[in-house]
């Protein structure tokens, strides 16, 4: 028969981990709900979430083409944005959905025990969907110019679970910091507005740092991959689009989703024990 | 090694008082630079509470809204976590402290029964398995796939206590849940759950129904004030429940306003402060109230509820006078009664309503709440057997029946 104790010191990392593999089918159901709540129930919802990409898609290319000299590339501009926005559009959902996912299930937090960390989980596992969307449409789009992706998309998988552990890594501390400081709400919708736009969605990393005066580009360039989304954003692209060695700068911003997913999880488990008092 | 599936030990919960619960960036920066973090009133929840409860065993937690209770469930159901002291559990706990939970109006009925099952800790192939059951208990079987927000509350509570009510957990702990639904359905959920403690399952329930908890539970402790008493009998916590109300009451007032203060209320038979209220009297009531400037349109009086909060009767001094509607500043006594032969047996809140027509309502209930319990009049032939659905309310005038 299984004991647990309870105590002011909460759970410890064994039991912890343990109770998420327990609840994994609540994961799943979060998932589900989310899923049909998003998508079957509205008439169109498959159609919605291709169109958001459709016209994001459209409008950075208009961006693209005002702003950039266009004459070099290499790679169509609609094809090159597609890419970007797959990954930025999984980043913006999960970051925005897992910030609130505590606060709007309040009723429920107060009233049953569950690994609350499920809840900005499920929301990684449901915007899955949309990036799945996204790769469709860019696989659509290979086919339209007649292209084929570069062979360094057999480390396409590995790039986008790096995108997928940014993504969770800052879902899961927004979503344990909104809980205690409010502010977050608001914050978290105008960084990721800003961020869209600073992450080489629609240019690319190489663009930016041509143009920078040369003694501020080591500078430009560490910050520029503190984003964690620019350095997975371009290795993507460099899966699927080029073969010369991938740039090593972008191992920064591996690493700071990986601290951030780690750091977030420690930071979590530690305001989960007040979650229900806050919420 | 003794029975003991749950033993808690020296238990505490202590709340910060006054500061708004979630600070805001704002504050913490303003701290920050004082550089001093402001000790705050602390509030003892739960106040070094020890107990241990044995295997097979139905606990009864009552006490007055306030007292710990839901703070206790809380921290064995591990939504909160205690300030210092232990609790260790052996077994399974499910825990309802309300039923429904998640469920989400957009999904049908049978989705509901995953997300809700999975919710409580089951598993998907669990509640697969128990699905046909689940469906049949709760007598929806006709909107099962129809989104819960067509459902009206009835059917709501039905199929959500019938997910709950196919838990299999070792160790029950109930709050209140019966506090909704229509009596048969209660009566069939209370024997669902007499059949859980009935196999050797472990049970904890708090309930201000007092009829529930002496049908459904081998011991009780009362709690009060974040203490507990010792494990006693039903009986003996439910008289320490009604002597406590009584003594705690007073201590409620005065009750100040601007407008006026409430001095007492007191509810009674002839003088005397029953356990149970005698049916076949008229059970009266007493508001001490000074009034402090001459009032317009001010509404005193009671109102009386079930056990389940449910408005049944209001009753105010306005009601039949119509001079009243003004009160000169002074002292008053106000004096009326709820007639005989009235109620059913069971638990009743008689609570003190002020208002000003229109402009105020200055919400006494909840401060002024007694909670009385009623027996049936003595002539009043309400028992045959199987019969559970009386309503509230008995009609005194009796039928004539001549053969025609």
């Amino acid at each position: 028969m299984q004991t647990i104790t309870i105590s002011s010191k909460g759970q410890s990392w064994g039991q912890y981990l343990k109770e998420l593999a327990h609840y994994r089918d609540l994961f799943i159901t979060f998932a589900i709900r989310d899923f049909k709540v998003k998508y079957a129930q509205t008439f169109l919802g498959f159609f919605w979430a291709l169109f958001q990409q459709i016209v994001a898609i459209g409008v950075f290319s208009l961006i693209r083409y005002a702003a950039f000299d266009n004459e070099n590339d290499s790679i169509p501009v609609v094809l090159y944005i597609s890419a970007g926005i797959a990954a930025w559009t999984y980043f913006d959902f999960v970051v925005n959905n897992s910030a609130n996912s505590i606060i709007l299930s309040g009723s429920m937090i107060k009233k049953i025990y569950f690994p609350r960390l499920i809840l900005p989980l499920s929301k990684a596992l449901v915007g899955l969907i949309d990036y799945l969307i996204g790769l469709l449409l860019l696989a659509l789009m290979f086919m339209v110019y007649g292209m084929f992706p570069s062979s360094n998309i057999i480390f396409l998988p590995l790039f986008i679970l790096s995108t997928i552990l940014a993504a969770l890594g800052l879902g899961i501390w927004v979503s344990a910091l909104t809980i205690r400081f409010r502010d977050f709400q608001h914050i978290v919708p105008f960084l990721l507005k800003i961020g869209m736009f600073i992450t080489p969605v629609y240019f690319s990393a190489e663009q930016l740092i041509e143009r920078t005066p040369l003694r501020w580009q080591p500078i430009t360039q560490v910050l520029f991959y503190l984003n964690p989304m620019a350095g997975n954003i371009e290795a993507m692209k460099w899966s699927l689009f080029y073969s010369q060695p991938l740039d090593p700068m972008t191992g920064i911003s591996f690493g700071v989703s990986a601290i951030l997913f780690f750091t977030g999880l420690f930071y979590f488990k530690k305001s989960e024990k007040q979650m229900a008092d806050l919420v | 090694m003794t029975d003991s599936v749950v033993h808690i030990n020296h238990l505490s919960k202590v709340y910060g008082l006054g500061k708004s619960r979630h600070t805001s960036l704002a504050e913490v920066m303003r701290s920050y630079m004082q550089g001093t973090k402001k000790k705050n009133k602390e509030f003892y929840a739960l106040n070094d509470v020890s107990l241990k409860i044995e295997k097979g065993e139905a606990l009864g937690i009552i006490g007055k809204n306030g007292a710990g209770k839901s703070t206790l469930l809380k921290v064995l159901s591990r939504i909160t976590y205690p300030t210092s002291g232990e609790v260790s559990i052996r077994g399974r706990v499910s825990s309802l402290l309300e039923v429904g939970t998640g469920f989400h109006p957009e999904l049908t009925g049978r989705e509901n029964i995953f997300l809700n099952g999975t919710i409580l800790g089951m598993r998907r192939q669990e509640i697969k398995s128990k699905l046909d059951e689940i469906i049949a208990f709760s007598d929806v079987e006709k909107f099962i796939d129809t989104p819960v927000k067509h459902y009206s509350s009835g059917m709501y509570v039905r199929l959500a206590f019938s997910v709950a009510a196919h838990l299999e957990p070792e160790i029950l702990i109930i709050d209140e849940v019966l506090a909704v639904g229509d009596i048969e359905f209660q009566k069939k959920c209370l024997g669902k759950m007499n059949e859980v403690a009935g196999l050797g399952r472990t049970v904890i329930f708090v309930s201000h129904n007092m009829n529930a908890v002496k049908n459904l539970c081998s011991s009780a402790v009362f709690m009060k004030q974040g203490t507990m008493s010792e494990k006693c009998t039903v009986e003996e916590a439910v008289k320490y429940y009604t002597e406590g109300n009584l003594n705690n009451g007073s201590s409620n007032f005065p009750i100040l306003h601007e407008e006026f203060v409430i001095n007492d209320f007191r509810v009674h038979q002839k003088g005397a402060f029953p356990t149970e209220f005698n049916g076949d009297m008229p059970v009266e009531y007493e508001i001490e109230i000074e009034i402090l400037r001459d009032l317009n349109n001010f509404r005193i009086g009671i109102m009386l509820k079930d056990q389940f909060g449910e408005l049944i009767m209001r009753s105010l001094l306005t009601d039949w006078q119509e001079k009243n509607h003004s009160l000169k500043k002074g002292k008053y006594v106000l004096r009326s009664s709820l007639p005989s032969n009235l109620l059913t047996s069971g638990s009743y809140y008689v609570q003190i309503h002020g208002s000003i027509y229109g402009l105020k309502d200055f919400a006494l209930e909840e401060k002024t709440s007694e909670l009385i319990s009623i027996n049936k009049p003595q002539k009043f032939n309400s028992i045959y057997p199987g019969e559970v659905r009386f309503g509230d309310i008995i009609n005194s005038n009796t039928w004539t029946i001549e053969s025609n």
